[in-house]
């Protein structure tokens, strides 16, 4: 039995997939808040704004392509199927980037969180450097045996975390703003500190992070039994819980009246306290620090706020590592990848190189993180918005190509605003939003490139070294390396529905597929 | 459906839960138009308080219709 028909089993409720999805969408604005507002200072909420709106397209795309195509592969089998198997594997190549990115970057938030707690301010990155490398690197160890051993987060303990969160930042939420929030300071704070066109493009795309994990969607399409009625409810509220904690924090932070003044112990000089957050030594616990700042409720928030925000995180990471096994897994099976990728631990009968070399790519992102010094979380966030910007382009890309080379295939959730035309003789419908999604996100991977020093060099040389494993790979199998491999997709799709459940859907799609069929014969003789 | 999702307690949760993204949008909203009025200041505000409008009305939406199944 492969692994694919061992583990994947239907069984995610449709809470179950919207904490699955908030598990891992949910943790980005633990690490997104101080960054942004490193960078994009008194114009941050715009910066959220701005990122916020294109996600809001992306997610959308999601919703549609993943209730259309329910299988885990997500961007890079959707960009596969819509646009051929070298931008498939690049897609998908970019994916494995931000996964691994995903592991240190949110084991390092997992770790600064906790070091807001007095007792564990040892752990601190700017007081401790070395204390905390290793604890990165151990929590990441410890991540990558239990996922080669097989102990999966189980979606109840993510559901349950994910509540107790949605709490906790709703609450953070409605007492900043009852107890905190003074809109002439917003304004204040939007006017004094407003940044340079550059620093409001970084800040732009480093927003962009706090929305990175939508390929959870296709990962819980996968396992959600009939998710084409399933993934759209739960996706939406996804995008607006996501977008609302987004714009609620940086909006807050912005117009907040600190309980103390700010800040504690740094030589005494008082700064704003949205700059206080974007400082390098507070940006691994931004939501923490603001949350302890809140008048009366920080009080308690800073004794749980901490604890939850690394248990997130670190969920988070662990998806990290389970994601990009998973990537490389259904990578490998379309051949894009090599088949080693498919290996199974015998005993385990868990992905085992997967876990090993990604997790190995995560320490080394690690130790170069880490030699960046104070901005080392910097350094892990530029990369992340690379990788998420890249994925992103290409799958409104093939959003728009599926839409005209697949519109037999039932979509149950549609995006609004079509425009109806005939392509090759069918009636289709081009996606309006898919045209302003593709121009949002890609300004912000132009916005990533211009603006990162480092995330313009090492993102496209990862995407460069991917494509020479490809071609290498590729030619050694004797397979095309420009063009696809031939393939039956609407056998494929019938299959993938009716494994989903969505039995009505695999039987409208036959019924399409035969009058097709009659249509191009023409009338019998 | 699970037993704890039909019952009349989470129903009551889902719509407690609705009414404050509700009452908290128009909160916002209510707050920037008198602090800030129609300037540019005020838009991501504005697009908060919606937003939260939005997800009360999506929530509520969906517990009125599990009420009818």
């Amino acid at each position: 039995m492969s692994r694919k028909e061992e583990g994947l089993r239907r069984s995610v409720t449709p809470w179950g997939s919207y904490s699955w999805g908030y598990a891992d969408v949910g943790a980005d604005i633990f690490v997104a808040l101080g960054l942004v507002f490193g960078a994009a200072a008194g114009a941050s909420n715009v910066a959220f704004l701005f990122a916020g709106l294109v996600y809001v397209c992306v997610g959308l795309a999601y919703t549609e392509l993943a209730s259309a195509y329910p299988v885990a592969g997500g961007g890079q089998y959707f960009v596969m199927r819509g646009l051929g198997d070298m931008l498939g594997f690049v897609a998908g190549w970019a994916v494995l980037l931000d996964f691994t990115i995903d592991i240190t970057l949110f084991a390092w938030g997992c770790i600064g969180y906790l070091s807001h707690l007095p007792v564990l301010h040892v752990l601190d990155a700017s007081a401790n450097p070395a204390v905390h490398f290793a604890v990165v690197f151990a929590a990441i160890a410890a991540l990558a045996l239990l996922n080669v051993v097989g102990v999966r987060e189980s979606t109840a303990f993510n559901g349950m975390v994910s509540a107790l969160d949605v709490v906790s930042e709703t609450s953070i939420l409605f007492f900043g703003f009852l107890f905190a929030f003074r809109p002439e300071l917003l304004v204040h704070s939007m006017q004094t500190g407003w940044p340079s066109s550059f620093q409001l493009m970084n800040g732009i795309s480093l927003a962009i992070i706090s929305f990175v994990g939508l390929e959870s969607i296709s990962h819980a399409a996968e396992e959600t039994n009939r998710p084409a009625s399933i993934i759209p409810r739960t996706s939406i509220a996804l995008i607006l819980t996501i977008l609302i904690f987004a714009l609620a924090y940086s909006n807050l932070a912005l117009g907040m009246q600190p309980w103390h003044a700010i800040p504690a112990g740094s030589g005494g000089h008082v700064h704003d306290f949205w700059r206080f957050l974007g400082f390098p030594e507070n940006q691994d616990k931004a939501v923490a620090v603001m949350a302890s700042n809140i008048p009366y409720f920080g009080a308690l928030a800073a004794l749980y706020v901490p604890v939850l925000g690394a248990i997130l995180l670190l969920i988070s990471s662990n998806s990290g590592v389970f994601g990009s096994s998973r990537i490389a897994y259904s990578m490998s099976q379309f051949k894009l990848l090599p088949a080693i990728f498919e290996r199974v631990h015998q005993k385990y009968k868990t992905p085992v190189i997967s876990i090993v070399t990604f997790c190995g790519l995560a320490v080394i992102e690690l130790i170069f993180a880490a030699l960046q010094g104070n901005a080392g979380y910097e350094f892990l966030g530029d990369l992340y918005a690379f990788g998420a910007a890249a994925s992103y382009t290409l799958v409104f890309v093939a959003l728009i190509a599926l839409r005209l080379k697949d519109p037999l295939t039932p979509r149950k959730f549609k995006i609004p605003w079509n425009i109806p035309m005939r392509f090759r003789g069918e009636r289709v419908e081009f996606p309006v939003v898919g045209v302003i999604g593709f121009a949002g996100i890609f300004a912000i991977l132009i916005f990533v490139l211009y603006t990162h020093h480092i995330g313009r060099i090492a993102g496209p040389s990862w995407l460069l070294l991917g494509i020479i494993i490809f071609t290498v790979y590729r030619k050694s199998k004797g397979l095309p390396v420009f063009g696809s491999q031939p393939r039956n997709w609407s056998a494929d799709q019938v299959g993938i529905l009716k494994n989903a459940g969505e039995l009505e859907l695999m039987d409208e799609l036959v019924e399409k597929l035969k009058t097709r069929q009659r249509e191009r014969e023409g009338p019998p003789a | 459906m699970s037993r704890r999702v039909r019952s009349r307690t989470y129903a009551r949760f889902k719509l407690f839960n609705a009414l404050l993204f509700i009452v908290l949008g128009v909160f916002i909203i209510a707050q920037m138009a008198h602090a800030i009025g129609a300037r540019f200041e005020a838009v991501s505000g504005y697009v908060l308080g919606a937003a939260l409008v939005a997800l009360g009305i999506f929530r509520l939406r969906g517990a009125v219709k599990a009420r009818g199944e």
